[in-house]
């Protein structure tokens, strides 16, 4: 009764609750991690795409990362494969301490590995790769054990060590630690010498197998033999964390056997609640250093901008203001989506104008971002242009559904259709975008179905008939050239005017405004152009036109910020809280110089 | 299930899996149409060494059937529920056979449980051989940046293709502007960008990386072009940028803020430059005739840029060179005045026999896989003449275009297919300059390019496969050694 008691079983309430927290963790509060991933797969139901994969080294357990990641869709379906993929780590690490004889007593140490990989996938750029390498060969460890026969245990070892390496990459190298430490200190079944042969073999195989990947493969650095698998979206970057965390893998059941067992009930208590506190410290970290929550924050704008949900931007703005160039031009978009970029611009941080379209950079995140803005804005060429070269900056080769399913819209719209048909064709082999692509298709070469949908039409009604040739982004000049086509394009008149005020050219704004007041203003105008006008009346000491749109109450809050400004408050204090919503404020206090000063003078 | 009765199952799904497959049409009708195939192979030319065309139906189709046949009576049937791949040694033993002649195609598609058979159509065998293969980049058609990439080669017997070298090599790197010597294998360049750039030259069994970047050039060498005697390679150097349209039918413009011609000496590493090709214009796209002694570019007037982009054309010019001496001659001379009626001329490639110079030529420009109006021209050597090839032009971009050793074929880069995707398109020309109907590069599945996201450009000619110890220029491109050219005013 005391061996059964001592013997390492798996402990199915804590893995239960290991699952439930994993799942809570990515499903509640780390959703937007996984939309993120998802974004960047292309998951096909094809010959070809499977083909293609497994010709590479660890190509296997890269399929199935991809089919996996594109349940991410959903990411509650997502956290949940993730918690049952984690909490299997988990029953196999447990399986495996019981085989070479871990102490019951070391249990809850057999969830750090699964606690490991939630740390490690916190990251946004490691991929599923390395916890499915880390399955697949656990699998194998346990199939080993189940052959009684000494040499159907050592045939099985040198056949799976180059499968092995073949399907899941560099992770196999815990498949002959744990073998070999079942034979060596655990069966002792085999003679000493012949087994030292064989463990050379094996580690000869784990060494040769790489080289031998690269002959069949000749078009990479051996470096990436080495490191197969791709569990790293950077897949010409080492990632040490990823050997650490395989290595828990090891490490954990070993320790279990050799830790010392206790007999004394209330030492056992005791080690127990260290190995507690230990998860709890680890589960802590993972919280506290090891998610990027700035991210998940902007992960989350721009999830919302993918799937249009610009009420929730504004919500999510409400209840913590964003502060990043990403999240700020998130934010901006959903405001003039929504109508309101006039008026509540200035409630929330701006810094410039770097917040309207931030500056491209060369990578595969921000350029879609960069699309998303002049996609809803008409701009289908430069929306087109940002989001290939999204696609193309993917760093692991990968192609992007989100990306393709933009192209094959931008393409609708320019009506190269066959270029649309080519993409959405590709989509059509998809899980979760199949249905949304035949729908697509059925559109094709239909002008009148296009140009009465709500969405494309409107953009193609927005889009610029004349041919215009730009280098570096001009913008002012396309939001021009966009109104000049289409005076009711709001999201360019938006664009244009804050522009404008973002960089303190009132002048500028004035003249803009002045040009498109009959499609802009109504019988009032939006807050933070009121506010505007009025500084620019303030110094000119013009009141006719335009200035008749300021009205009483502005006028009243301007005197009351001018008193504040004249008064011994600090800025930071009485007229942020104030007047922090103000045009004035952000011209004063904020997103550098005023750039009017030299036109009409000192203020 | 026992064990016979499993071996009888398997039997049986196996003989209607075979009988499956070779269908032939019964109760069919028959329809005066012609049959909607893709590639579009009714009535081309093809050379006898070429690989299946294999094809696919545009639309909804069942099952295929095809039967192609030559005078004699001999054929190949062939069924197929996806399309039709004819089997390889047929294929070959069918063309060997009939040099000179050509085959019968006859095509039945099953649709709704009926057979329709469609009117037959030719396929003519040239007597003209084919080298072994083609060699070209494939590449997504992009803008600045680039994932996976890389240069292959491609037997025109088969479909066999191997990479040369891809960007996965070095990391970060790109690799392009492959070119031989006159078709010759032996003799390659090409150029690797990125933090370990250089330009390879292969020379027989020997690799060198060269640095062709001097304080006083404008760039490193670009476009290529081999002189026959493999002693010297031309290059253009150019500052270029990319500019990007906002209207819907057109996406990006290339062009040269600044650009020369040079000459590399291979033997004695010397960059020879003539004051000639070195102008405030803008000097590009050199080839050497076929015995070396002149050397072809273009050349356009000096614009402000991108302003004047539009303005921008180019006329195919001609300047001597003596490959004894190293020099130039000392006048240009105008081939084609192609700015005088508002046009530009690019790309120019003299065939080898000496004949005929092809170009392309578009409304303004020099990079013409972005301009859907460029096409490909003939420039006859002996008459002066020039004309469209409107034998193999198309409504979309003809661009990069190359001959056969024996100027017989020559292949070039289309986007007729999608407008975007560049394609490769053989085409035959016969000893009165007539061209045939060009045909796209036969894959074995014959829709493999449905769901590619690459394009295919600068394709040459080899003569034999190339062979690239990629170990060796994998350490010399990650070795900071180069061995640096030197320029001879």
């Amino acid at each position: 009764m005391k061996k059964q008691k001592n013997k390492f079983y798996p402990d199915l309430i804590l893995t239960a609750f290991l699952g439930l927290l994993i799942w809570v963790f990515f499903a509640v509060f780390y959703r937007h991690h996984l939309h993120y991933q998802e974004q960047l797969q292309l998951f096909l139901f094809t010959s070809d795409y499977f083909i293609e994969s497994i010709v590479q080294p660890g190509g296997f357990a890269g399929y199935l990362n991809s089919f996996v990641t594109q349940f991410f869709y959903h990411s509650s379906t997502g956290a949940i494969i993730l918690a049952v993929m984690l909490s299997s780590l988990h029953i196999q690490v447990s399986v495996i301490s019981s085989i070479i004889g871990g102490k019951a007593l070391y249990r809850p140490l057999a969830c750090l590995p699964s606690l490991f990989f939630v740390l490690l996938l916190c990251h946004e750029d490691m991929l599923l790769s390395a916890l499915i390498a880390a399955l697949l060969v656990l699998s194998a460890v346990l199939f080993y054990a189940l052959f009684k026969k000494n040499s159907l245990r050592i045939a099985y070892l040198l056949i799976m060590i180059p499968l092995l390496y073949w399907l899941v990459g560099f992770a196999v190298f815990i498949f002959p630690v744990f073998c070999l430490y079942y034979e060596w200190i655990i069966a002792k079944r085999i003679n000493k010498r012949i087994l030292a042969i064989i463990s050379l073999i094996a580690v000869g195989l784990l060494l040769f197998v790489p080289l031998l990947a690269q002959l069949l493969q000749p078009q990479y650095p051996l470096s990436r033999f080495w490191m197969a698998g791709d569990y790293y979206r950077f897949v010409t970057h080492i990632n040490p964390a990823i050997f650490y965390t395989l290595l828990s893998i090891i490490i954990i059941p070993v320790l279990t056997k050799w830790l010392p067992d206790i007999q004394k009930k209330g030492w056992r208590v005791g080690v127990r609640i260290v190995q507690f506190l230990l998860l709890f410290i680890v589960i802590d970290w993972i919280i506290g250093f090891g998610a990027d929550w700035k991210k998940e924050e902007l992960m989350g704008y721009d999830y919302y901008v993918r799937t249009k949900k610009w009420t929730n931007i504004i919500d999510k703005a409400n209840k913590l203001p964003p502060d990043s160039p990403k999240t700020v031009a998130a934010l901006n978009l959903a405001l003039s989506k929504r109508g309101y970029m006039g008026d509540y611009l200035f409630y929330y941080f701006q810094n410039g104008s770097d917040g309207l379209i931030p500056n491209h950079t060369a990578d595969y995140i921000l350029p879609v971002m960069i699309g998303e803005i002049y996609y809803n804005m008409g701009l289908i060429n430069s929306a087109q242009r940002f989001t290939f070269e999204a696609m193309e900056s993917i760093p692991d080769y990968r192609k992007s559904v989100r990306c393709l399913q933009r192209l094959a819209e931008t393409n609708l719209i320019n009506k190269q259709y066959k270029v649309a048909e080519k993409y959405l064709t590709i989509l059509q082999h998809t899980l979760f975008y199949k249905d949304w692509a035949s729908d697509v298709l059925s559109f094709l070469y239909n002008e009148d179905r296009i140009n009465a949908h709500p969405e494309w039409g409107e953009l193609r009604r927005f889009m610029l008939k004349e041919d215009c040739l730009f280098m570096n982004e001009d913008k002012e000049l396309l939001f021009t050239a966009l109104l000049e086509q289409n005076p009711h394009n709001h999201v360019a008149a938006d664009y244009l005017l804050a522009q404008n005020l973002l960089d303190k050219e009132l002048i500028r704004f004035q003249d803009n405004l002045q040009k498109r007041i009959d499609t802009i203003g109504g019988e009032t105008l939006p807050l933070s152009y009121q506010e505007a006008l009025l500084f620019v009346q303030d110094l000119t000491g013009q009141s006719e036109g335009i200035y008749a749109y300021i009205s009483d109450e502005i006028r009243q809050r301007y005197e009351a910020y001018k008193q504040a400004r004249s008064g011994k408050a600090q800025p930071g204090t009485v007229i942020r809280e104030n007047f922090g919503n103000t045009y004035w404020y952000y011209l004063h206090y904020l997103g550098g110089q005023l750039k009017m000063k030299n036109q009409v003078g000192n203020e | 299930m026992n064990k016979v009765n499993k071996t009888i199952y398997i039997i049986i799904c196996g003989l209607i899996i075979l009988i499956g497959c070779s269908e032939k049409p019964k109760d069919f009708n028959v329809t005066d149409e012609l049959p909607t195939i893709f590639p579009d192979y009714k009535e081309v030319t093809i050379p006898a060494e070429i690989a299946p065309l294999n094809f696919t139906w545009m639309g909804e189709a069942d099952r295929l059937y095809a039967i192609i046949a030559d005078e004699s009576g001999n054929r190949i049937e062939i069924g197929g529920k996806q399309g039709i791949q004819f089997p390889e040694k047929d294929w070959s033993k069918l063309l060997t056979a009939n040099k000179g002649k050509s085959l019968r195609v006859t095509v039945s598609r099953k649709s709704a449980a009926k057979w329709v058979t469609y009117q037959s159509f030719s396929i003519h065998v040239s007597p003209y051989p084919i080298d072994f293969g083609l060699c070209y980049r494939l590449i997504a058609p992009g803008y600045e940046a680039y994932s996976k990439m890389g240069i292959y080669q491609r037997s025109l017997s088969d479909f066999t293709q191997t990479a040369l070298i891809e960007n996965s090599l070095v990391p970060g790197s790109c690799v392009n502007c492959h070119s031989f010597k006159q078709t010759d294998a032996q003799y390659m360049n090409l150029h690797i960008r990125g933090n370990h750039g250089g330009t390879l030259l292969k020379q027989g069994n020997n690799n060198e990386l060269l640095s062709l970047k001097t304080d006083e050039l404008i760039s490193a060498g670009v476009y290529p072009y081999w002189h026959p005697s493999g002693k010297f390679i031309a290059y253009s150097v150019n500052r270029t940028q990319q500019a990007f349209h906002t209207h819907p039918d057109e996406r990006v413009e290339v062009f040269d803020h600044e650009s020369d011609v040079i000459v590399y000496d291979i033997t004695s590493n010397r960059i020879l430059t003539s004051p000639l090709l070195s102008t405030a214009d803008f000097e590009t796209f050199p080839a050497f005739s076929p015995d070396g002694s002149s050397l072809y570019f273009c050349s356009a007037q000096q614009r402000k840029l991108p302003e004047e982009c539009k303005e921008v054309r180019y006329n195919l010019c001609r300047i001597t060179f003596d490959a004894e001496t190293g020099t130039f001659g000392e006048r240009i001379d105008t081939l084609v005045h192609a700015s005088a009626v508002n046009k530009s001329a690019s790309i120019p490639r003299p065939s080898y026999d000496g004949k005929y110079i092809m170009y392309g030529l578009a409304d303004y420009g020099s990079f013409f896989i972005w301009h859907n109006e460029a096409d490909l021209w003939l420039l006859d050597l002996e008459s002066g003449e020039q004309r469209a090839l409107a034998e193999a032009n198309s409504s979309y971009a003809e661009s990069y275009h190359s001959w056969s050793s024996n100027s017989h074929w020559f292949v070039f880069a289309s986007r007729r297919d999608d407008g975007l995707y560049t394609r490769l398109y053989l085409s035959s020309i016969d000893d009165n300059g007539n061209a045939t109907k060009p045909f796209l590069l036969p894959q074995k599945n014959p829709a493999v390019n449905d769901g590619s996201f690459f394009s295919y450009n600068v394709p040459e000619f080899i003569s034999s496969p190339v062979k690239l110890n990629i170990r060796e220029i994998e350490q010399k491109i990650l070795s900071p050694k180069r061995k640096q050219a030197v320029v001879i005013e």
